[in-house]
């Protein structure tokens, strides 16, 4: 549970920091105010993470509630090596994965013409500038669910195609085919936010 | 297709977002502690109603409960609106969970484990999800025309699921063991690991059981040992019907009134599904498995 992908542990060299272990051995005496503490301090960004791969906020908290039960059922086997939001940050991501995996009614583990789907040569995303945070959130909750999983995961979450078909149970050709849709998907509605403006 | 500056862009844009989340989920996750890392002394009430109950008990039930939480074994009494779950030898004090049973209640206990249902109006049955290191009993359900209304107050059933005992090598057979006789009362009709201490201080009811064995290997190899597909016990077993399908789906076998003599003629080595049907006293029961082939 909770693979950190090579993404976070390539920038985990900061181990965890003097609070946080303190935080963390309240917590596995099973004490709720430490665990009490420990949410609050780190929920706020993590629901973030939930909600890139939700539709709504209620489901992304769902996905919330799931992952900080595997944290807490889960801590005696946090290493201490890499920071404690890091690996909090990959629970989060293998939670909104399985999320993805009951809910999505989108699912499908893919078919033959994501295989032969030609991947267009694309321009870099254009118009992120004229972005805020709150625009760019809304879009990718909007995102249809399939593609929205894996956009997140390599855009964000520093998944490579491997890990995604594995973890997807999906073809490579097929995570490749909806990284490339989602990004086209994202630009589009960048570019209808952009004309608004 | 994404290059390196352009998820950098991204992801800045989202660095210092966040959002609070709503009031209750804390208390979510709270509860849902409550049964996977319960506090000593702790008991946990469900007092809702009867839809609500179910789904947040499944919520409850969607985390696994940490093994180190619960050591030696899990009891449940069942009653006629509540399923009592007593986590015994818990340390440091014994834990009880009350949680109402509506139609269907869901529970998973125990990391990767026990899963329980509860239908008043059906058999209630229990499957371990577990690498089938958990054995548990069995309940039959007197026939639904006699008592219609499920089991009195007076006389639960009760069954115990050990949790950690491996599965000795004799025990290699599906066995689904029914009484011969109807009762008025559920019964404990089969208990495949006799020895668990908590299992011996529970009372049970069978008498003359009727055992319907399948085994999950055979050798039809033309030694005369295992030769054959041997249900045993098929003498009690009225209007029975196996089928045989292979791992794959494809109906390689079928037969009403089975006489135990499959012998997997043109099926090769490998993993097949039985799927068994048949009657004792007018009810019908269905076993179902997987059997190696090996010559």
């Amino acid at each position: 549970m909770g693979n950190i992908s090579p993404f976070f542990s390539s920038k985990s060299n900061v181990s965890i920091s003097k609070i946080d272990k303190e935080l963390v051995e309240g917590c596995l005496k099973n004490d709720r105010v430490s665990q009490r503490k420990l949410y609050e301090k780190f929920a706020p960004k993590m629901l973030v993470i939930c909600m890139r791969y939700a539709k709504t906020k209620e489901d992304a908290e769902d996905i919330l509630i799931e992952g900080f039960v595997k944290v807490f059922a889960g801590l005696e086997k946090f290493k201490q090596e890499s920071s404690l939001d890091t690996w909090i940050h990959s629970i989060m991501v293998n939670a909104s994965i399985s999320y993805f995996r009951k809910n999505s009614k989108h699912y499908q583990v893919g078919s033959l013409e994501d295989e032969l789907f030609e991947i267009p040569n694309s321009s870099d995303l254009d118009g992120l500038a004229h972005l805020t945070g709150k625009d760019l959130m809304q879009t990718l909750q909007s995102m249809p669910d399939h593609l929205k999983c894996v956009f997140n995961l390599v855009a964000f979450d520093g998944y490579d195609y491997e890990q995604i078909s594995t973890e997807l149970g999906i073809n490579i050709g097929t995570a490749r085919s909806r990284m490339s849709k989602g990004k086209a998907w994202l630009q589009e509605r960048i570019n209808k936010i952009q004309k608004l403006s | 297709m994404l290059k390196q500056t352009e998820q950098t862009n991204l992801q800045h844009l989202l660095e210092n977002f966040t959002e609070q989340p709503s009031q209750g989920v804390w208390n979510s996750i709270e509860s849902q502690l409550n049964v996977v890392l319960p506090q000593s002394g702790q008991s946990l009430t469900q007092t809702t109603a009867t839809g609500k109950g179910s789904s947040i008990f499944s919520k409850i039930a969607a985390a696994p409960l940490k093994a180190a939480a619960i050591t030696g074994s899990v009891a449940i009494v069942s009653t006629a609106a509540i399923i009592t779950i007593q986590v015994l030898n818990h340390k440091p004090a014994q834990q009880n969970f009350q949680i109402p049973a509506t139609q269907k209640t869901e529970l998973a206990l125990v990391s990767d484990s026990v899963a329980l249902q509860s239908d008043e109006n059906q058999t209630p049955v229990q499957e371990h999800v577990s690498k089938g290191i958990i054995q548990s009993p069995q309940i039959v359900n007197e026939p639904v025309s006699q008592n219609p209304v499920n089991n009195s107050i007076n006389t639960t059933p009760t069954y115990t699921v050990a949790q950690g005992k491996p599965v000795t090598s004799n025990q290699t057979a599906n066995t689904n063991t029914l009484k011969q006789e109807p009762t008025t009362k559920p019964v404990v009709s089969s208990v495949t690991n006799m020895s668990d201490p908590v299992l011996q201080n529970q009372e049970f009811e069978p008498f003359n059981p009727v055992k319907v064995t399948i085994p999950n290997v055979f050798t039809p190899n033309g030694d005369g040992y295992n030769d054959q597909f041997v249900i045993e016990g098929i003498e009690n077993c009225n209007d029975n019907k196996l089928i045989i399908k292979s791992s794959s789906g494809k109906l390689v076998f079928q037969s009403s009134d089975y006489q135990n003599d499959w012998n997997a003629e043109n099926c090769p080595d490998g993993v097949y599904i039985y799927y068994f049907v048949y009657k004792v006293n007018q009810i019908e029961e269905k076993m179902m498995g997987k059997v190696i082939i090996k010559r």
